[in-house]
């Protein structure tokens, strides 16, 4: 099939029978949760329970005490993409900075490259907010990342400069470091094992 | 010792970032139960209830104007919100193309005693020019990305190398055969194994992701162009294009704010759903020029 009938074919509902993702392995007491019977009604209905969903039913009950909210889900409980994904918590607004700033303007990248980072950092404030650093096995640490040819190397350090020119506020964020370095870091992170 | 001594394609540098690793399902769960006991007299969760389809009345005079079919029969609404991201298309049929699925292969692999646990104080992305072999017809996205379990030290890693109609494909009921050998095969010589020794597959399975043409999300209300419905009640928050962790939590909060009839200021107007953007860089022929760059 061409790209262009890929990309317009219809993506069908969830599949029914999904791989097992490692993540819900151990599926949560509510994976099948439904009402007796489905509500009649509802001011607010939400298709998609992952974190999306979640975050907008949790901000409607919060904010709108009469407000009645019903989430469908067509297979379990956050089985989607929030369930599946790699489990790093990470943005790549540096990376993609050039692009960004090139399509809107420096000030709306700067705008893209903070809403990020501020979501990361609520990100982490939720999960201490509900007691669930353990549960969640929430790390904080420092992403590495490793650009394995010179050419996408130095349109990273192209792209980290401009975004650092036009707004100082992120300076300091990105610590790069040259191919040296990066062996070093790496060697003594990963290879120490094996190096004489 | 050289670049090349590490790793398949060696290292012409990096960056460090404060990041993190979380296990989002235990965490979505455990405060959609929170959320369950809290609000019981307000709010149900309807798993395995897929909906069909939605319609809208113009003429109705309830407060509930929209009916979505469900296989469960049929619920009135107010407002309907599609947190939907790669599955999107199915049920906004305009929205096809603009948004489409993108399916990516995790694995979870136990390097034994093989290497420490790094697993409190750093996660890893490896980044790669994209590539496309002829005779297999598979392409590499250009990304790698790695966490270490601080608990077990197993590696989590994950990356796109498939053919594209594996790829652009919304289809997780199977993981490609190649896709999972590639990341056992890549994995260990990451960490200087330039044997071809696998580490032992502790799991592995696919997901959706949802990207769009231009490479931002979609937050906000949908206009009838798009919904095909009257009503100017129906929302989106979706294509995450990868980076979910870094934008649902806050889109979502700026789309239910929105919902609410608040002013909010401080979501990326580049994430809205203008006509200028939906007419312009929101469109199927964009999406295959963003995907024919990387193949």
């Amino acid at each position: 099939m061409t790209v262009t009938k890929l990309v317009n074919a219809d993506p069908g509902l969830p599949r029914s029978n999904p791989t097992e993702s490692y993540w819900q392995h151990i599926p949560h007491p509510l994976a099948n949760t439904q009402s007796p019977t489905l509500p009649i009604e509802a001011n607010y209905a939400i298709i998609g329970s992952g974190i999306t969903g979640l975050s907008i039913a949790k901000t409607i009950l919060e904010k709108s005490p009469a407000a009645r909210v019903t989430i469908l889900e067509a297979r379990t409980l956050c089985s989607g993409a929030t369930g599946r994904n790699g489990g790093q918590m990470a943005a790549n607004a540096g990376e993609e900075y050039m692009h960004l700033a090139a399509m809107h303007g420096p000030e709306m990248a700067g705008r893209i490259a903070k809403f990020t980072l501020r979501n990361l950092e609520r990100m982490q404030d939720l999960i201490e907010e509900y007691d669930a650093v353990g549960v969640s096995e929430m790390q904080r640490l420092h992403k590495l990342r490793v650009f394995l040819t010179a050419g996408k190397f130095s349109e990273f350090k192209e792209s980290i400069k401009r975004m650092e020119g036009d707004h100082p506020s992120l300076r300091g964020l990105y610590t790069i470091l040259d191919e040296q370095t990066v062996l070093k870091v790496y060697n003594s992170i990963c290879l120490c094992t094996w190096l004489p | 010792l050289s670049a090349q001594d590490f790793g398949i394609h060696g290292a012409a540098g990096g960056a460090l970032i404060p990041a993190g690793t979380v296990w989002p399902y235990s965490l979505v769960t455990k405060i959609f139960a929170d959320l369950l006991k809290k609000y019981s007299d307000r709010f149900t969760i309807e798993t395995n209830t897929p909906v069909l389809d939605v319609g809208h009345d113009p003429k109705s005079t309830t407060p509930f104007p929209y009916t979505l079919r469900t296989s469960r029969g049929p619920l009135r609404a107010g407002n309907v919100i599609y947190a939907t991201n790669g599955y999107t298309g199915h049920l906004l049929p305009s929205l096809r193309g603009s948004i489409h699925p993108f399916k990516g292969t995790m694995t979870v692999q136990d390097p034994g005693t093989l290497v420490p646990n790094q697993g409190k104080s750093v996660s890893w992305g490896f980044h790669y020019p994209p590539t496309h072999d002829p005779e297999t017809g598979r392409s590499g996205f250009g990304l790698y990305y790695l966490g270490q379990s601080a608990k077990t030290g197993y590696f989590y890693f994950g990356g796109e190398n498939a053919r594209v109609d594996d790829t652009i494909s919304a289809d997780d009921s199977f993981v490609g055969e190649n896709s999972v050998s590639h990341l056992r095969d890549v994995l260990p010589r990451f960490f200087g194994e330039n044997k071809s020794t696998a580490w032992k597959l502790v799991s592995s399975w696919s997901g959706i992701m949802g990207f769009s043409s231009d490479g931002l999300p979609l937050v906000g209300r949908l206009p009838s162009s798009i919904s095909g419905r009257s009503g100017g009640r129906e929302w989106i928050a979706a294509a995450f294009n990868g980076y979910g962790m870094a934008n649902c939590l806050l889109s979502g909060e700026a789309l239910a704010l929105m919902a609410l009839g608040e002013r909010v200021d401080w979501l990326p107007g580049a994430y809205g759903l203008d006509e200028k953007r939906l007419g312009s860089v929101l469109t199927a022929p964009e999406s295959v020029k963003a995907l024919t760059a990387k193949l």
